[in-house]
């Protein structure tokens, strides 16, 4: 279906009368330099590790390190940790792609389809804990970047009391430059992007610095080295 | 409220400033925490010059196609499904928005925090069309200001600067029934579950947008606090008010910009929260089904093809009220528009015009620390220079600066005879080391380094009134003493 677009051409003859009734021919914008695609990205990922590891601690997010074989055992821990209750997962094909079993009695899932829009948000608001698998993961801003889309809907990620990011270490790159040069390319048409840097937060009153506002109140970050 | 955030005149604004002693201190308090932070994220990024130059470019670019662009980003929102409104101006903006609601028969709506949803005034419009209207502003900062029967914002980034915990405590105790102690954490908490269920039953989000993606249609926010994703999320039908310089290309250019206006404005190397988001696809099940975007010139195109064009560079970060010593003193109330410090100077009298806010661009020491700081390269002061210009010569609206005016003639007399100003110059530092000086000398770096003197008598008084008067860095002997002994031994 197709929108509408109201007082489009009144709107743009006024810009174009202010300058003076000539248009300008269009050239597509230029980079005048490559500098962002530059930065930190001669890092090993050791090195960006590193500061990954560093920049987590400034937003406030845990970040743990492991491997394919304990990664499992790593969620478990930090769903109990969280206090257990209801658990909440995405369907897509991520979980079984990387192995990732999430253990509770409480399992929900996002379901996938429009006619479920209150289930859902309801379902992520009654959830203590979120589970989900990272696009990417930034190792200058240790941001996690996620696309929402059928199977993980916005609420997922924004309405759990807690958040666990299931980050392969293979996709770590510098900065938000890779991942938005990614996306450019590879977005999913009418899916949403998300870059999260650690839990909601605000300086608000009097500049003291207060976590969690709106979303989550804790993000954990399982970096698994092998994947 | 509007643009203008009040019926007084400047100087009885300057009056009301000069007596809010913790507006004051909490401003500049600001200020210097946020030089630390902003200061040593540019300097760990490295380069700063050069990202402040390809900052400036991607904009420069964007005014310079902005119909192209315009017509870019419309075409894309239409083809997803989505509805865009072009505003001439805040009626316009404000019928649209009204003719949505109204439609929607929506009485429960949440907003997230928008400086041109307040340009436009739009919540007073949303409240009078109903008397069972919800409409809840969901940043922390705009929540409390609500709740404190909607007192105005007087910072772009900090809305409730001037409001303390007490004074916030106070006012959750009175309206939403808090009884717990001033601590932030516990009040934030409070908000965070008040506004939590009225999230949940929210029919609209109303938002504004950092910037409009135009090769995809969507549009780009940055929160820390994650309310803009809510907004986005839960309510049906999303409307989003944006200015018309909002707009790039493509995501590229806007992860540039996300970048500097994060470091610009809080010292962060990205916002914990940064989205970029449109019209659901049909197979989605939350995010808006209806989603409309409303574009609003309201004056900016004044600026087009005009020596004022740059101020639409703005990404509204903050950063030049941060370091202005103008600011610092009067606090953002006194400037009387939702845009204080240099950036509402200079963007003030476009939008709203020089009878209202002529006064402004006077407000200003020229000393262009804001334009050193802006991410994207606005000459700032050169712009105060403008428009001081503009009024004066080509106006011809003389400004009423007879105090103003009285002090420049005897400066002017006193520099204007060789020997009176070097008599002046050798006194200037013997003189001012005598006056009280400021207990607290800010952060190492910032404008203040060397201390503030705070009361001057005589022709500084005005001054000191109410702005610091920085006590110029120590010297072993004066630039012309040199001069006269370097002239002589050649
Ligand atoms: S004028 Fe420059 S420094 Fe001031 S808010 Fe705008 S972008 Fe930031």
């Amino acid at each position: 279906m197709t929108g509408t677009i109201e007082n489009r051409e009144k709107f743009l003859a006024t810009l174009l009368e202010k300058r003076g009734g000539v248009e300008l021919p269009f050239e597509a914008y230029q980079p005048i330099s490559n500098l962002p695609e530059t930065h930190l990205a001669h890092l090993t990922t050791d090195e960006l590790l590193a500061i990954a590891r560093d920049q987590a601690a400034r937003v406030s997010a845990n970040l743990i390190e492991t491997t394919a074989s304990k990664m499992n055992e790593v969620i478990a821990g930090l769903i109990e940790k969280s206090g257990g209750e209801q658990v909440m997962i995405p369907t897509t094909d991520e979980f079984d792609h990387f192995g990732i079993q999430v253990e509770s009695n409480q399992l929900v899932q996002w379901k996938i389809g429009a006619e479920y829009r209150d289930e859902n948000i309801m379902a992520a608001q009654n959830s203590n804990v979120a589970v989900a698998v990272a696009k990417f993961f930034l190792a200058e801003s240790a941001t996690i970047a996620v696309e929402s889309e059928a199977g993980q809907g916005r609420s997922l990620h924004f309405l759990p009391t807690h958040y666990i990011s299931v980050i392969p270490l293979s996709r770590m790159v510098a900065r938000s430059t890779q991942a938005a040069s990614w996306f450019e390319e590879n977005k999913k048409p009418g899916s949403t992007l998300h870059f999260i840097s650690g839990p909601s937060n605000s300086g608000d009153i009097e500049m003291q610095l207060v976590v969690g506002l709106h979303g989550p109140l804790e993000i954990n970050y399982v970096i698994v080295k092998d994947l | 409220m509007g643009l203008s955030t009040s019926t007084k005149t400047f100087a009885e604004r300057l009056e009301d400033s000069k007596k809010d002693k913790f507006a004051q201190a909490a401003v500049a308090r600001a200020q210097d925490t946020q030089w630390e932070k902003r200061e040593s994220s540019r300097e760990e990024l490295g380069n700063w010059q050069e990202w402040r130059d390809i900052a400036e470019s991607i904009r420069q670019h964007t005014l310079k196609h902005l119909p192209h662009y315009l017509t870019e980003f419309s075409d894309n929102v239409a083809a997803r499904g989505g509805h865009v409104f072009f505003a001439a101006d805040a009626k316009e903006a404000n019928d649209y928005v009204k003719k949505i609601v109204l439609e929607k028969n929506a009485k429960k709506i949440v907003k997230s925090k928008s400086m041109v949803t307040t340009e436009v005034d739009i919540d007073p419009m949303l409240v009078s069309l109903s008397d069972d209207m919800d409409v809840l502003e969901t940043d922390l900062a705009e929540f409390i200001l609500q709740v404190a029967d909607w007192d105005e914002p007087s910072h772009i980034v900090f809305p409730a600067l001037h409001k303390n915990r007490d004074q916030i405590r106070e006012i959750f105790a009175a309206k939403l029934g808090y009884e717990g102690d001033n601590d932030p954490v516990n009040l934030a908490r409070c908000a965070r579950d008040t506004m939590r269920k009225l999230f949940l039953k929210s029919e609209v989000g109303i938002t504004g947008c950092n910037f409009a993606i135009a090769n995809t249609g969507d549009i780009n926010l940055s929160t820390n606090e994650g309310n803009a994703d809510l907004t986005i999320s839960i309510p049906k039908t999303q409307i989003v008010l944006m200015g018309m310089e909002r707009i790039v290309p493509s995501i590229k250019e806007a992860e540039i910009l996300d970048n500097m206006l994060a470091r610009s404005a809080v010292g962060q190397k990205l916002t914990t929260y940064v989205t970029f988001a449109g019209q659901k696809a049909d197979d989605e099940s939350d995010g808006p089904e209806d989603f409309h975007v409303v574009i609003l010139d309201n004056g900016r195109s004044n600026a087009i093809g005009t020596e004022f064009e740059s101020i639409l560079q703005c990404i509204r970060c903050g950063a030049c009220l941060n370091v202005c010593p103008v600011y610092r003193q009067i606090g953002g109330h006194a400037y009387g528009s939702i845009y204080p410090g240099p950036i509402g100077s200079v963007l003030s009298p476009v939008l709203g015009g020089y009878e209202q806010y002529g006064d402004l661009p006077y407000a200003s020491t020229l000393c262009g620390a804001c334009t050193e700081t802006c991410p994207v390269k606005i000459p700032l002061h050169e712009l105060l220079i403008a428009h001081r210009r503009v009024m004066e010569d080509d106006l011809k609206m003389h400004h009423d600066g007879s105090f103003v005016n009285m002090e420049m003639n005897a400066v002017g007399m006193g520099t204007g005879h060789p020997a009176m100003f070097g008599m002046a110059m050798n006194m200037a530092h013997a003189g001012l080391s005598m006056l009280p000086k400021a207990k607290e000398i800010t952060v190492e770096g910032s404008l203040f380094e060397y201390g503030a003197v705070r009361k001057a008598p005589a022709l500084a008084k005005g001054w000191t009134d109410v702005r610091d008067l920085p006590v110029a860095p120590p010297h072993k002997e004066q630039f012309r003493q040199w001069y006269k002994k370097h002239k002589a031994g050649k």
